[in-house]
């Protein structure tokens, strides 16, 4: 598509990339944002990663121009000069484009061969290690379900991903899966020096996985049972650094999770653990309100 | 399945009767020797491909019905498995099989499966609408008039996409 742009940006032909809610989380450790900032960033990394001039522009946090065109992951459109859709295709294929743009525009002189811009994907990821934590297995079929971000004193350097079994959703009875992402986006990371991780989910404690190295950026997962109505408070406390070593601090999150299924959610392609850590780190441990770490 | 419909083969009753009737005239027309016995299931199968063609469902469900339908009866008449009959059966299925399969992998002239062919291929001149068209979405339809933001967090109005042509891709980082 970068080679169609070049061709004709200079032939009164406008492109935008559409950056919307993530197709597959946790692909290259990266989630949802959780603010229209976040939001910003992504489309900056993505800009920056892929290695493309084509402008973006950003939907909306709650998806509006992705609704209202056709809920697609990779949809493209050609709209006319009178603002009305002159092609549409739920796949993007640069090739077609072309051809379309040879019709409605005209040919170009020389088109630009696409081998010749030498894009090459780098998401430049952090070097913190990762697939040292066990990822969990759930057992059945679970469905995401919303989540907001409680105000906080720092930026969202974790954000989460809850989804519920069949059972929560029908009864308010039924298994939670919550996972802890760091986002990329920030470049911090889980200091294990300091302890493990803990949450509180409407007021019961839990602990996660200990794990022998010293820092590592992979998710932090529970799957706990719930017998609760919506919505259900979770508070995330842990002890981050900037990938930098320039701080390390204790930091709280809250979010509140409701049972309405969430269908920008995006799904997750496949969860790979790590062979190394300490301890299984299924649902971590329980503790007693009110004990110490 | 031979012991789920088990009962004396001197019993009888009228619709017995019709279906072993009915079994005995198809099995005159096309076994008069062992030999048409197999020849018969070939042809049957490519019979069925084609049937299927016409009727725009696949041809392994199209045999299957078929070969459903002929068990059903065979087992009703006699209620008892016969080794030769099923045997035939199996070499008919299997052979409908080998020649069904690359057949249900092509285009077909009904059904979907050839629109989501074309319809993913698009094509210069054509909309290539496919799936869109399914959710309300049509060419000539003007852009939803939505504020969206542009990459400093500014808004920008997609009706504001006016004056020449736009092209719009949406996408994320995975």
């Amino acid at each position: 598509m970068e080679a169609v742009y070049r061709d004709y940006k200079n032939k009164n032909v406008d492109f935008y990339f559409v950056y919307k809610t993530l197709a597959h989380p946790e692909g290259n450790g990266f989630v949802n944002p959780a603010t229209l900032d976040e939001r910003l960033m992504h489309a900056q990394k993505a800009s920056e990663s892929l290695g493309t001039t084509i402008p973006w522009i950003v939907d909306t946090m709650d998806n509006q121009l992705k609704h209202a065109m056709g809920d697609r992951n990779n949809s493209e459109f050609i709209v006319g000069p009178d603002g009305r859709i002159v092609r549409m295709r739920d796949w993007s294929n640069p090739e077609l484009v072309r051809a379309d743009l040879v019709e409605l525009v005209g040919p170009v002189q020389n088109p630009t061969d696409p081998r010749s811009l030498n894009l090459k994907i780098n998401f430049n990821q952090t070097e913190v290690a990762r697939g040292v934590v066990d990822r969990i297995q759930k057992a059945g079929q679970m469905t995401a379900v919303k989540i907001e971000a409680t105000a906080t004193q720092s930026a969202a350097y974790v954000k989460l991903r809850a989804e519920a079994d069949a059972g929560l959703l029908r009864s308010g009875t039924g298994k939670l899966y919550l996972g802890f992402f760091v986002d990329p986006l920030h470049r911090v990371h889980w200091n294990n020096q300091a302890g493990p991780v803990s949450i509180t989910v409407n007021g019961e404690s839990y602990t996660g996985p200990f794990v022998i190295a010293a820092a590592d950026a992979d998710p932090r997962e529970f799957v706990i049972d719930v017998s609760a109505k919506a919505p259900i408070h979770v508070k995330l406390m842990y002890v981050g650094c900037d990938d930098n070593e320039t701080w390390c601090r204790e930091l709280t999150q809250e979010f509140v999770v409701s049972l309405e299924i969430d269908k920008d959610a995006g799904r997750v392609m496949s969860r790979r653990g790590g062979s190394g850590g300490q301890s299984p780190g299924r649902g971590g441990r329980r503790q007693r309100p009110g004990g110490g770490q | 399945m031979g012991f789920l419909c088990w009962r004396p083969e001197n019993e009888s009753s009228p619709w017995r009767e019709f279906v072993a009737a009915q079994t005995q005239v198809g099995r005159d027309w096309a076994f008069p020797n062992s030999r048409l016995h197999s020849s018969f299931f070939r042809l049957w199968g490519v019979s069925c491909t084609e049937f299927s063609r016409f009727f725009g469902i696949s041809a392994v469900d199209f045999f299957a019905l078929g070969v459903c339908e002929f068990g059903c009866l065979h087992f009703l008449s006699t209620c008892h498995i016969q080794k030769v009959t099923m045997r035939a059966i199996f070499s008919a299925s299997a052979i409908a099989l080998l020649i069904a399969t690359p057949l249900n992998a092509q285009p077909q002239g009904l059904g979907n499966q050839s629109n989501r062919v074309a319809q993913r291929a698009g094509g210069p001149g054509t909309s290539g609408s496919n799936g869109l068209a399914g959710v309300g979405l049509a060419v000539g339809q003007r852009l939803p008039d939505i504020t969206i933001h542009d990459a400093r967090g500014k808004p920008f109005r997609m009706a504001d996409l006016k004056g020449q042509y736009s092209v719009l891709v949406f996408g994320c980082l995975t």
